[in-house]
């Protein structure tokens, strides 16, 4: 089971373990990590998991498809090259440690 | 043919929604008294597009015409249930706005009917339920108490952080099991029938300390000894058990921790061949070895009586009395009081001792005291010490 480092916008780290097949959102909604809401409950309906994911760990989360693209427009400070809903990332055993940063608010 | 205002207003006119009608480029070309308010609109406005009232900040990737004309084709998308727009008002207010959109046909001409709810307050009161369930969410994961839920087919809907460290189920693993799982098998068919039976009591709580020590299974097979306190709750006419368990096998290493030790210093006290007493800070007696009940009488029992009442002082009661309440004051401040004294034993034989009081104390206080005697042979111990 991978550990993921949840990180908030102000650097407060959560360190989760989440079962490998289970997305980055619900990930974080288990362990209550604030700064992810999941309000549409991982059907890419809300915006509001929005994550940044480093460029280096791409790779590790694959790209955002059309329809999450679509969704991370809805989101709060998008940035282009990293922005990501984590409910469309689904956690592998390679993910030990990725470090998954929040932004400062959903929405 | 194109749209009428005659037409528009029929159509959304009444409607205590904001209506808008819309060209496909996003030019307004009618807005009913209710959108003209949310707007803060001149009814005479010319030539104002929907992107107008779209704020310039981070959200410009928004591309309202896109999205409007999406939501027209498939009135059913998934996001329209979660995901507003923030609209801004002629005077710059910002306002978060539900959108339902469709589609015109007039002739060859589309256009788009736009309503628009003002969400703020229920967003607000979305903010608020939210931020109270974080709350209670966050007390239950910090709980140092496992606590776990579970459905009337009493499978495991919630586990907190501390329950899946108890049994070993990592990561919501524990959700989905049968709670049957977390008991050893022997253990199993009995507990159902408690709880169904708990599920038909009137009680919604049994506690802590009302049941016995319970016993659970880990997920490496360790069966381990168990506090637990069961409620039940019904929600939307589901019920929904909890459990908060305490694991007692810390609590029960340290009280047979203290039962050994107990044990020792019984047999340390009840065996020795000096005389104790333990006694009290009232002054009666809590304890006594069986070398000072050799120098009582037969028959008497010593405890709970005055230790300056014992038969065995050679002095008279009055100054038996005095000199002993003299010796306890001072070893309750705390003092080791060492004094000859005198006993006559129930043979009429007087005995010489070498008498003291130790204070026993617990974070400061002292709670009792320990007196013992040594009986003095030749040359009195006390005045070459």
């Amino acid at each position: 089971m991978p550990r993921i480092i949840y990180e908030e916008a102000n650097g407060t780290r959560h360190e989760v373990e989440v079962p490998v097949g289970t997305s980055l959102m619900q990930g974080a909604v288990n362990y209550l990590v604030p700064g992810i809401e999941g309000d549409c409950g991982g059907l890419c309906a809300c915006g509001t998991c929005h994550v940044y994911i480093d460029e280096a760990d791409k790779t590790l989360c694959g790209g955002a498809d059309e329809l999450e693209q679509g969704m991370l427009e809805f989101a709060f400070g998008v940035d282009e090259a990293t922005s990501r809903l984590s409910c469309q990332i689904e956690v592998t055993a390679d993910m030990e440690d990725l470090i998954v940063k929040m932004p400062a608010r959903q929405y | 043919m194109a749209l009428s205002d005659l037409s528009a207003t029929a159509l959304l006119g009444d409607f205590p929604e904001a209506g808008l009608i819309m060209a496909p480029d996003g030019d307004i070309l009618f807005a009913n008294p209710a959108a003209l308010a949310l707007f803060e609109l001149d009814e005479k406005f010319t030539k104002v597009n929907i992107t107008s009232f779209l704020p310039e900040n981070e959200r410009t990737r928004l591309d309202p015409l896109t999205w409007m004309r999406r939501w027209a084709e498939r009135p059913d998308a998934p996001e329209l249930a979660h995901v507003h727009l923030q609209c801004r008002t002629t005077s710059g207010r910002e306002i978060p706005v539900r959108v339902r959109v469709g589609r015109i046909r007039s002739g060859d001409d589309i256009y788009y009917a736009v309503m628009l709810s003002d969400v703020s307050e229920a967003l607000e009161r979305q903010y608020k339920t939210r931020q109270q369930h974080r709350l209670a969410a966050r007390v239950l994961a910090i709980s140092a108490d496992a606590i776990i839920t579970a459905d009337r087919s009493l499978q495991v809907t919630y586990a907190n952080p501390s329950a899946e460290n108890l049994f070993g189920y990592p990561g919501g693993t524990l959700i989905g099991r049968p709670l049957s799982d977390l008991l050893p098998p022997e253990f199993r068919p009995g507990h159902e029938t408690h709880i169904r039976n708990f599920e038909k009591e009137s009680a919604p709580a049994r506690l802590m300390g009302e049941r016995s020590e319970v016993s659970g299974l880990t997920a490496s097979g360790e069966v381990i000894p168990l506090e637990a306190a069961i409620t039940k709750v019904t929600l939307d006419r589901e019920i929904v058990f909890s459990a908060h368990l305490r694991d007692l096998r810390v609590r029960n290493a340290q009280a047979q921790q203290l039962s050994r030790t107990l044990a020792e210093l019984t047999t340390v006290f009840d065996q020795a061949l000096q005389a104790m007493a333990l006694i009290d800070t009232n002054g009666k007696v809590a304890q006594i070895n069986r070398a000072a009940r050799a120098l009582l009488p037969e028959g008497i029992n010593a405890v709970g009586k005055d230790f300056a009442s014992l038969p065995f002082w050679s002095a008279d009661p009055a100054t038996t009395r005095q000199t002993l309440a003299d010796a306890m004051a001072d070893c309750q401040a705390g003092n080791l009081v060492r004094m000859p004294a005198s006993i006559t034993l129930p043979d009429g034989e007087t005995r010489q001792l070498d008498f003291s009081l130790s204070p026993i104390v617990d974070a400061g206080t002292t709670f009792a005291m320990l007196a013992e005697a040594r009986t003095l042979l030749g040359e009195d111990p006390l005045s070459s010490a």
